[in-house]
């Protein structure tokens, strides 16, 4: 399973305007016209905020992966933004530039756990690649470089 | 429907120089003949012009596919030449074709011709492609060519070897967390499989379940398996099969290595022990002489504690129910009910000894030593001797009793040698008349002999121990309970802690011994001093290490030092002083504020019982606390793996 099956441009949000978390997530989930698979927004970016507050999903290098299963989801899905001065994911090696949105229904709990590991190899699998996504300047380039990466 | 079995060498002419596409059409169409594909290549041309006409079946890039279905066509196939000059097929853009393939399909074959060309199509789409054709030197170079981009871009179309040939290597793959480095190992290992002309099938043990479990067939024809994990994985269905245990990066940076040497033979056969199976007895000769002691005292100790700790804990109850006031030298019998605890107790406590030689004498000698050695023990404590030798029987205590054992049991199985010599119809004779009678004699012997000088022995002891001055007492408290976080359930805690309960035997009943006391401190403080700093400083400690650091609060309260191993066992370097340092602590201060214990077990259960409460509650918090600093200042904060911190 590859992370750019789920992934699409409308997906992608380049150079978002989000300060804190809390929004970074919200406009993760909330995009209405860009995240088909989310049936309640309000109850996924609950879920999601829960499963932040029980620890952070900050990796190294900027990444960040909040993640969760809910009923407010009817699918699995994946959303992405990029954020030029980053946010404070609580990593510890500095502010979050790339932030990885992973929702699963409630009924597949494999679901999340099949895209994070898809996403985790590719990102190990491929040093600097995390620096590189953050710097795309559009969508089309950041859906490139990443399928270009797990075609590898 | 492979385009190389279709294709013969005789059907490819090379560096072809037709004069124009008739021409052409009319080498593609022998071409076809000399394969044995036409019945009839007049009709297969004119339907082959047909075809023509309606419109090029040139592509551009140089390539043309003419094709046509008919009734001239014995059987599908197909023919190629390469035209370095190029010859004009009527491109669209005008160019020279160089490339022709010409596909011939039956009669009747509905979609055939069509998949074929479809087929070739997307093969000619690639650059690379097209130019190994070109330069291609042989008619088989050229198939080959085709082969090989057919087997990369249609693997599906080439079935894996014979379904009764199973893969060679095998291997599993297991990383703690289960969602990455498991499933890159696993690749590793395919792709240099496959670079190593070798087959392999890889078990993923990841989070989401295990994917692919290794057969028992496969198992049993593999050459070998590679097991590279970090965490525990189902070994036994591996016993007696080359088993190569590497750490999951291994799996990750050196596969191909890994595999050569399952392939050279090189990996050692794996047996596989069950955990809970006991040592036989011949390998003792491979162990050296202080461990093979070790355990037979250690075999002796189990067996005896259960009496000392019901019995004791059944006589500090004994006191506790007891009212001093009805009498102070039968304190602990006064009322019915503190009788009943002390009888019941003491007559277990009574058999301390003799079931330490007892069992001690039966693991060096088995059944023959029973008996023996539980009467060397019972004499040892009476401290009975030759009236020549000594005017009053002075018990030998714990060390006569242990002598006793040892004595008792290679005794024993000197006695073995002798009298094996019987004949076989006397062996009944041996186990129920020949053997106690001797034992009987000899142990009885040693020990009237042996008891005074032990029995002085156990005097000095004791009386050091009794008249300590303050400070001694103190250190030897610093001591034993240091000695009990020292290792946790190994050989210094376990003898920490039979000196502990040895000082039962001779201490004042009523308030116990004090180095008892410090002993049960000292193991109550390790896991409590994990707990509390996994409690107050989290960040020093992995997630799971943070979950079991709640259950290390009821552990330690229990007096179960062994709740701290796990964490002892994964960074000793740090763990154990931490640990030292607050038995240490709180065995100085038990000391020091004169507490005493007469129960060798029971944690905060018998807290009731141990002379002055208070002073024991303080240096309990002090220990624990200050093992708690210590391990909070030796460790760092935890840095999370990426699969840890989204796995939380």
């Amino acid at each position: 399973m590859r992370i750019t099956d789920l992934l699409t441009e409308d997906g992608i949000l380049i150079g978002a305007a989000a300060t804190t978390k809390e929004e970074a997530i919200n406009m993760l989930v909330s995009g209405p016209d860009r995240f088909g698979c989310v049936t309640d927004p309000a109850v996924c970016r609950a879920d999601v905020l829960a499963r932040e507050s029980l620890g952070t999903t900050a990796l190294s290098h900027g990444v960040a992966v909040p993640h969760a299963k809910s009923r407010g989801v009817k699918e699995r899905g994946i959303t992405v933004m990029t954020v030029p001065n980053g946010i404070d994911f609580g990593a510890v090696d500095g502010p979050s530039r790339l932030i990885f949105l992973l929702v699963g229904p409630e009924n597949d709990p494999g679901a999340y756990l099949e895209m994070l590991s898809s996403l985790l190899q590719v990102l190990m699998k491929n040093p600097g690649l995390s620096e590189k996504l953050a710097d795309c300047k559009s969508s089309a380039e950041f859906l490139q470089l990443l399928r270009d990466a797990e075609s590898k | 429907m492979r385009i190389t079995d279709l294709l013969q060498a005789r059907g490819i002419l090379l560096d072809a120089a037709p004069a124009d596409k008739a021409a052409a059409v009319e080498l593609l169409v022998s071409l076809q003949s000399v394969q044995g594909n036409l019945s009839d290549p007049a009709q297969f041309r004119k339907a082959l012009l047909e075809r023509e006409a309606q419109s090029s079946t040139a592509i551009g890039s140089g390539i043309a596919v003419p094709h046509a279905r008919s009734s001239g066509v014995l059987r599908p196939g197909l023919s190629a030449i390469t035209v370095p000059g190029g010859v004009d097929w009527g491109a669209p853009d005008g160019s020279l074709s160089h490339l022709i393939f010409l596909i011939a399909a039956p009669e009747g074959e509905d979609g055939l011709h069509l998949e074929l060309l479809s087929r070739l199509m997307r093969l000619l789409m690639g650059e690379q492609f097209r130019a190994q054709l070109m330069a291609a030197a042989t008619p088989a170079a050229f198939r080959s060519v085709i082969d090989q981009a057919e087997r990369a871009e249609f693997p599906d179309d080439f079935p894996a070897a014979a379904p009764d040939s199973l893969p060679r290597v095998l291997a599993v793959t297991a990383c703690p967390t289960g969602i990455a480095h498991t499933y890159m190992a696993a690749e590793a290992l395919e792709q240099a499989a496959s670079s190593l002309g070798c087959s392999i099938q890889v078990e993923t043990n990841g989070a989401a379940g295990t994917n692919r479990v290794l057969t028992a067939e496969e198992i049993a024809a593999c050459a070998g398996i590679i097991v590279a994990a970090d965490r525990e994985v189902d070994m036994a269905r591996f016993d007696g099969r080359p088993v190569l245990r590497v750490p999951v990066a291994a799996g990750i940076s050196r596969p191909a290595e890994l595999i050569q040497e399952i392939l050279d033979g090189k990996a050692p056969v794996y047996h596989h022990r069950d955990a809970s199976s006991s040592q036989p007895a011949s390998g003792r000769s491979q162990e050296g002489l202080c461990r093979t002691l070790y355990k037979q005292l250690m075999s002796g100790v189990s067996h005896m504690l259960p009496f000392v700790i019901a019995g004791g804990i059944f006589i500090a109850l004994s006191f506790l129910l007891d009212d001093p006031a009805l009498g102070y030298e039968t304190f602990g019998k006064n009322t019915p009910l503190a009788a009943w605890f002390s009888t019941v107790g003491n007559a277990a406590f009574y058999f301390m000894l003799p079931v330490l030689s007892a069992y001690i004498a039966v693991s060096i000698a088995d059944r023959p030593g029973l008996m023996v050695g539980f009467v060397g023990g019972a004499l040892a404590v009476s401290g009975y001797t030759f009236p020549f030798f000594a005017a009053e029987a002075v018990s030998a205590g714990f060390l006569g009793a242990v002598v006793a054992g040892f004595a008792a049991g290679y005794l024993m199985r000197l006695l073995q040698r002798p009298l094996s010599a019987l004949p076989a119809p006397l062996d009944g004779l041996k186990s129920a008349l020949l053997y106690p009678l001797s034992g009987l004699l000899v142990i009885g012997l040693f020990m009237c002999a042996v008891n005074p000088f032990v029995g002085m022995l156990n005097t000095a002891l004791d009386s050091t121990l009794n008249g300590m001055g303050e400070g001694s007492r103190i250190a030897v408290g610093v001591v034993v309970a240091a000695l009990m976080a020292v290792d946790m359930g190994g050989p210094f805690n376990k003898a920490a802690y039979v000196f502990a309960t040895s000082t039962l035997a001779s201490a004042d009943s009523a308030s116990g011994s004090g180095i008892m006391a410090c002993a049960m401190v000292g193991g109550m403080v390790p896991p409590l001093a994990i707990a509390l700093c996994c409690t107050f400083f989290p960040n020093r400690f992995r997630p799971a290490e943070r979950r079991s650091g709640l259950v290390n609060y009821i552990m330690g309260l229990c007096f179960i030092t062994e709740g701290a191993i796990p964490f002892a066992a994964s960074d000793p370097v740090r763990v154990i002083p931490a640990c030292v340092v607050g038995s240490a602590l709180a065995g100085g201060l038990s000391a020091f504020f004169n507490c005493a214990l007469p129960a060798p077990h029971g944690g905060i259960f018998v807290f009731p019982v141990i002379r002055n409460i208070p002073g024991y509650l303080i240096a309990l918090a002090a220990g624990s606390l200050a093992g708690m600093l210590m391990l909070a200042l030796l460790r760092k904060k935890t840095v999370l793996s990426p699969c840890e911190a989204v796995m939380e």
